[in-house]
């Protein structure tokens, strides 16, 4: 920046042409001048009016005229009544502080811009999480700030080795990210591989959390994800607790959880909250329900369409005489009620709730029975169908429940063609995926395959939570030398 | 990145375990009844016994020999120690072996599939199939098996436990010993043929490169021989004393086929020979793997390209069997050459040669 306002002025009103939400005020004051500007709405406009403007013009005017050279100094050292202050001579710089909702304040003389913190974003207030609900525990969600969203994490975690480290991504976007952390919990070699890839982003805009974190995800074919997105500040922590990594993205309220192997999207943040025995219970519903999820409409394709003979005898009649008069054949008409569920999924989702629940209902009851009613679909594929997206439903996270649904068309297509062979090959194929994937170093299927790591109580959070009192090491995210987390009485003896 | 786990292409000792369990039982669990039952009528499961006692003196022997090999190939192993012209000829012939081993077990589980599954499709599709998986596998890796291995056994055991274990309290054991010839030449051949049908140990051969401490292996390796023997036991057993010996020995897979006779309707056989489908996976993925290593080791081609042209050889190699009749005549003297070469003869006499140069 020049010491020259006027020069100043003009490169930033440049920068800024044709930018109809600016505000910008150039204040004379006898032989020096002072500018203003910020963007509207974006910032505390009572805090510019009243620490910034009212304080600049009495402050001013207190300084006497031969000391003009000096306004600068005197406006820093007391002049201004805000904590957060800080310089930057760069206009790049300043312009994005300015986009971010920075006050850039310039003085006649001075080679600097005064940036004074105002942010101030029309924003929601921290609300119930919509998509991970729960009977048990906080109900407390992220939201699209920030700054709110980095308190709610450090609120939780009062420990001064809880770094957040804040960067920019996005060549145009300049998103605030956070990369927040324990210290002394993390692995390095994790952290530091976050860092880099994190670094390696080139892109010109960063829309929200599940963008980066697609960025992040080294291998781009597989469907299965290898990271987490929550809403839930309290499942935050706990990762943070456990060794793992949360990444914070500006107007986001999902937050990014790294690295995450298949047990994680199993586990919810009230599985912790109750006894144990009911939580391993859920925990094993969790797993079958998603077998259930992936296999169902295969089996249904091998076992009805293609070896009858496995089935007993009598459910093998009650097949046969639900399929009289259907026109189609077994294998169009499960693809066929499977796509229509896909579609009625997808229709409720995007509608309004009230109209998104009227819609399931005419779309899953009414058209489901009058399909049935009319002979065009059997009422057993209608059951396999409807068991199968129930099943879906059961897994936490949505995400792995979108891999599942990809998975299982790809189950159906191999079971289509080669019957019970096809069925196990797609799903050697699937778990060859699945052992073969990594997420930051850490085998996917980990603690199931590939967790032969001596000590390890990682399998106690698995198919069964076990109680509390049995978890004492942290998974296997943790760095070593921090692997104990709960200290009995027995134990320090 | 400096990895904590994986990429280093190493397995533990437990991983190595289950590997040599699901590589015995191979397809060879489900077809050898028949070939026991032809050979020593009600006696055919003690060839199982002598077969998985020769099989833990083999595994016993290969382990000393992947001591000695200390993690290097099984070429530079072999080249070492007897001289690089039997390198090359040993390699190739392990190359042969697994090939062939991987051939065998494909064209059976296809013959197989085609009786239960697929009786409409051409054998050659069900075949390429069955082995496009196990190529997949072969790509990703070694580790990558291993870990395959571990969530596998589990499925595959589960059959075990719930259909032959009952069948075990099915059985007249009044009658056990009582339609048993004693024949100690047919015993003592019956014996060599079923130790040469567990594929798997052989494998160990060349994946002493791949252990986490190849010095280690020898407790985890004997105690996975024995319980992979075990487990083939216990379908002979049952399959032999339940459907008898004139019955098993007219099936081409009375393993599988026990369900259909002795418990429910027909049809369900094929629900548990398509479990063995898993083990099958295992150990052509090993096999391919294995020997597209090997071949490249030996010509310096890429080893991915290696072991795609390994699964090629495999697929045309089991499309040249003449079926059933023939197969398990082939596999029996194949088997009974390479080995004996390779679970006996070659660990002995490498051993032997190691010894005397060190010393």
């Amino acid at each position: 920046m020049y010491s020259d306002i006027d020069k100043n002025i003009k490169i930033l009103e440049d920068m800024f042409k044709d930018c109809g939400d600016l505000v910008k005020r150039k204040i004379p004051v006898s032989k020096t001048s002072i500018y203003v500007l910020y963007f509207d709405g974006m910032n505390d406009r009572e805090l510019i009016e009243r620490s910034v403007i009212r304080t600049l013009m009495i402050e001013i005017r207190k300084v006497p005229p031969t000391s003009f050279e000096d306004l600068g100094e005197a406006l820093i050292n007391g002049g201004i009544t805000t904590a957060d202050m800080s310089f930057c001579k760069d206009f790049e710089e300043a312009a994005v502080l300015v986009m971010s909702g920075e006050t850039l304040v310039l003085i006649d003389g001075l080679s600097e811009a005064l940036i004074i913190a105002s942010k101030n974003y029309p924003v929601r207030g921290v609300e119930k999480p919509d998509t991970e609900g729960n009977i048990y525990g906080p109900k407390e969600a992220f939201t699209e700030n920030f700054r709110d969203n980095t308190a709610l994490l450090r609120r939780r975690i009062r420990d001064t080795r809880l770094k957040i480290k804040q960067l920019k991504i996005g060549r145009r976007s300049r998103t605030d990210i956070a990369i927040a952390y324990l210290e002394d919990i993390i692995r390095p070699e994790i952290l530091a591989e976050a860092e880099r890839r994190l670094a390696a982003i080139d892109i010109d805009a960063i829309t929200d959390s599940g963008a980066l974190a697609a960025l992040l995800q080294r291998d781009s074919l597989s469907p299965f994800p290898s990271f987490q997105l929550t809403e839930r500040t309290d499942k935050a922590a706990a990762e943070i607790f456990e060794g793992r990594i949360v990444i914070v993205v500006d107007t986001s309220p999902f937050v990014i959880i790294l690295p995450a192997v298949l047990a994680c999207f199993y586990q919810a943040a009230e599985d912790y909250y109750e006894g144990w025995m009911n939580a391993s219970f859920i925990r094993l519903l969790r797993y079958l329900s998603s077998a259930a999820a992936l296999t169902l409409p295969g089996l249904y394709i091998c076992f009805a369409l293609y070896n009858p003979s496995m089935l007993p005898t009598e459910l093998l009649m009650k097949m046969s005489s639900a399929r009289d008069g259907v026109p189609i054949s077994g294998i169009t008409e499960i693809f066929l009620m499977e796509l229509a569920f896909e579609a009625l999924r997808e229709a409720g989702v995007r509608m309004p709730q009230a109209i998104g629940s009227t819609l399931g209902i005419v779309g899953g009851i009414i058209i489901g029975q009058a399909a049935v009613d009319a002979g065009i679909v059997s009422p057993l594929v209608v059951i396999v169908v409807s068991l199968t997206a129930i099943c879906s439903f059961a897994i936490p996270q949505i995400s792995l429940s979108h891999a599942y649904r990809l998975c299982k068309y790809f189950i159906m297509l191999l079971s289509s063609l080669f019957g019970l062979l096809g069925f196990w090959s797609a799903v050697v194929l699937i778990f060859l995926h699945m052992c073969g994937k990594e997420s930051f170093g850490i085998p996917y299927l980990y603690p199931f395959a590939g967790g032969d790591i001596e000590g390890d109580e990682g399998v106690r959070d698995t198919f069964f939570r076990f109680p509390l009192i049995h978890m004492k090491k942290r998974p296997v995210f943790a760095n070593n030398r921090q692997k104990i987390r709960l200290k009995v009485p027995s134990d320090k003896k | 990145m400096k990895n904590m786990y994986s990429r280093n292409k190493k397995i533990s000792h437990r991983q190595l375990q289950i590997l040599l369990i699901l590589d015995i039982l191979g397809i060879s669990a489900i077809t050898l009844p028949a070939a026991n039952a032809g050979a020593a009528g009600y006696g055919g499961w003690i060839l199982v016994i002598g077969g998985g006692l020769l099989l833990v003196l083999g595994a016993r022997l290969i382990c000393l020999f992947a001591e000695i090999s200390g993690g290097r190939s099984f070429f530079d192993t072999v080249s070492e120690t007897l001289g690089y012209p039997l390198g090359v000829l040993l390699s190739a012939g392990l190359i042969i072996k697994l090939i062939f081993s991987l051939s065998a077990d494909i064209r059976t589980f296809s013959e197989a599939a085609k009786i239960w599954l697929l009786p409409h499709t051409p054998l050659p599709l069900i075949m390429a199939v069955t082995l496009a998986p196990c190529l997949v596998g072969a790509l990703y890796g070694y580790e990558t098996r291993a870990r395959l291995g571990e969530l596998f056994v589990f499925m595959i055991l589960l059959p075990f436990a719930l259909v032959y274990v009952p069948y075990l309290f099915r059985i007249d054991y009044s009658r056990l010993f009582g339609n048993i010839k004693w024949d100690s030449g047919i015993y003592f051949r019956g014996s060599l043929d079923n130790c040469f049908a567990f594929t798997g140990p052989e494998l160990l051969l060349v994946s002493s490169g791949y252990l986490k401490d190849p010095k280690k292996t020898k407790p985890y390796a004997l105690s996975a021989a024995a319980l992979g023997a075990a487990l083939v036991f216990l379908v002979n057993f049952t399959a032999i004393n339940l459907l008898g010996a004139e019955l098993c020995k007219s099936l081409s897979f009375p393993g599988a086929e026990l369900m259909d006779v002795s418990a429910f309707s027909k049809g369900k056989g094929a629900i548990m020979m398509s479990f063995f489908y898993l083990s099958v996976v295992i150990f052509a993925i090993g096999a391919i793997f294995f020997s597209g290593e090997l071949l490249g080791r030996l010509t310096g081609a890429d080893s991915r390209l290696c072991r795609i042209l390994a699964a090629l050889a495999g697929f045309l190699a089991g499309l040249s069997f003449g079926g059933m009749e023939v197969l398990p005549t082939i596999s029996k003297s194949f088997g009974l050459f390479f080995g004996a070469v390779y679970m006996f003869i070659l660990p002995v006499i490498t051993i032997s040669a190691y010894k005397l140069r060190k010393h």
